[in-house]
């Protein structure tokens, strides 16, 4: 599916990290006998060096919220003003009501702004994004988008080809009315969902159940993203050069690289995996909240802006940001 | 006496780079190796294999190859293909 927005933008993003953090070379006998040449391959190739882990009383929902606290009140914001929350999340705390119900009373916000969830991974910002602009278009002023995953919860944590590639994070983002073009292109292909799943949990199973085939993961998502991007370069009517800040949530270094030398990216690609490994839909914003520190006063200006990413499904999606200016506050870390 | 192929440099290049990227000197790496008899030759191994590959050969696999890498003999013979 492809799309244009020309009514919304992102006004400000923050994200909250557990505060323990875990390098893979801190893990070098538990997951991989003592073997640091290994380690500095995988360093090297796939670009993971470290994670934040929540402990076990910690969830998607507390990091998500500090995030959302952070955020608004950062801005100033009335929450009364906010039309919706968008909660997106496959670590939720409940099976029902999602996190976004949750979320609303947490934050205090009235009963006029609706509260939705959004059962998505990697692509899952992405995603949200698109919902969030869609609604501003369709008559919101704002829409907060919490994005945030602890798939280490998830994930076992003895298992070298997981444990190490996958974190906890939590996001906050705002999206407001303004004149603005954005650009989207979301795929699905529902074959691809045995090569990376979580089976619904029981008493006797909650934890150490993700399973993932890598190499098929790698195989399609470098078959579907070059085409996938080259596909919005065309619809958004711009040239890759034209691209000037690019984050993309891929499972390694290795694959992005891959993907931004086939499609010509000048930009050089921001992976957020090397600093906080894949915490899902959280990537990118907290990618982002990253790269505006390099920013004067965290304020990323006028910057057009792509976001790419591939997992569970399979999904894979991309976004465009013409000219975009918002605020990314420095993460912050639940004690 | 037996004179080498470029198969046999082929075999003989990715031994030594299975070596270098699992840092296990005794890896029996040989024309009946794939992904499902070679323990190591995980997900995360594939990855950096053809990353190392790419490099010593000077080669580029197309994104439509990498499905195919899944054994010694495809990829001695994807190798000799390219270096044509």
């Amino acid at each position: 599916m492809q799309c244009s927005f020309s009514k919304a933008s992102i006004v400000g993003v923050a994200s909250c990290l557990p505060k323990k953090k875990v390098a893979l070379k801190d893990q070098a006998e538990k997951l991989f006998k003592g073997d640091y040449t290994r380690i500095s391959m995988i360093q090297k190739s796939l670009g993971w060096e470290e994670r934040y882990v929540v402990d076990r009383d910690t969830t998607s929902l507390d990091l998500c919220y500090l995030a959302s606290n952070h955020l608004l009140n950062y801005l100033k914001i009335d929450r009364n003003t906010i039309d919706g929350i968008i909660s997106v999340t496959q670590t939720p705390n409940l099976s029902l009501p999602g996190n976004a119900h949750l979320l609303h009373q947490k934050l205090g916000l009235n009963s006029s702004c609706f509260a939705i969830d959004v059962l998505q991974g990697c692509t899952g910002f992405i995603y949200g994004l698109y919902l969030s602009f869609m609604m501003i278009e369709t008559g919101a002023n704002n829409i907060l988008l919490c994005a945030g995953d602890t798939l280490s919860k998830v994930v076992d944590q003895t298992n070298p080809n997981l444990a190490p590639f996958f974190g906890d994070g939590g996001s906050a983002t705002l999206i407001t009315k303004n004149n603005s073009k954005s650009y989207f292109c979301l795929h699905s292909d529902g074959k691809g969902w045995e090569h990376l799943f979580s089976p619904k949990e029981d008493n006797n199973t909650n934890h150490g159940t993700l399973f993932m085939n890598g190499t098929q993961l790698f195989n399609e998502s470098l078959k579907c993203e070059s085409t996938a991007l080259e596909e919005l370069l065309k619809i958004a009517k711009i040239k890759v050069e034209d691209i000037k800040l690019s984050i993309f949530h891929q499972g390694n270094a290795y694959t992005i690289n891959r993907i931004a030398k086939k499609i010509g990216l000048k930009c050089a690609p921001t992976y957020p995996t090397n600093k906080y490994a894949n915490t899902s839909s959280a990537s990118i914003p907290i990618s982002l909240c990253d790269i505006a520190t390099t920013f004067p006063n965290s304020l990323i200006t006028n910057q057009s802006i792509l976001f790419s990413a591939f997992g569970a499904g399979f999904s894979w999606a991309n976004c465009f940001l013409e000219d975009s200016s918002f605020i990314g506050l420095d993460p912050i870390f639940k004690e | 006496m037996h004179m080498e192929t470029k198969q046999d440099l082929i075999l003989k290049k990715l031994r030594e780079i299975f070596i270098k990227i699992t840092g296990n000197q005794n890896i029996d790496i040989n024309l009946e190796t794939n992904m499902q008899n070679l323990l190591e030759w995980d997900s995360l191994l594939q990855v950096i294999l053809i990353e190392n590959i790419e490099a010593e050969f000077h080669i580029n696999f197309a994104l439509g190859e990498l499905e195919g890498l899944n054994s010694i003999t495809n990829i001695i013979d994807f190798i000799l293909e390219k270096t044509k």
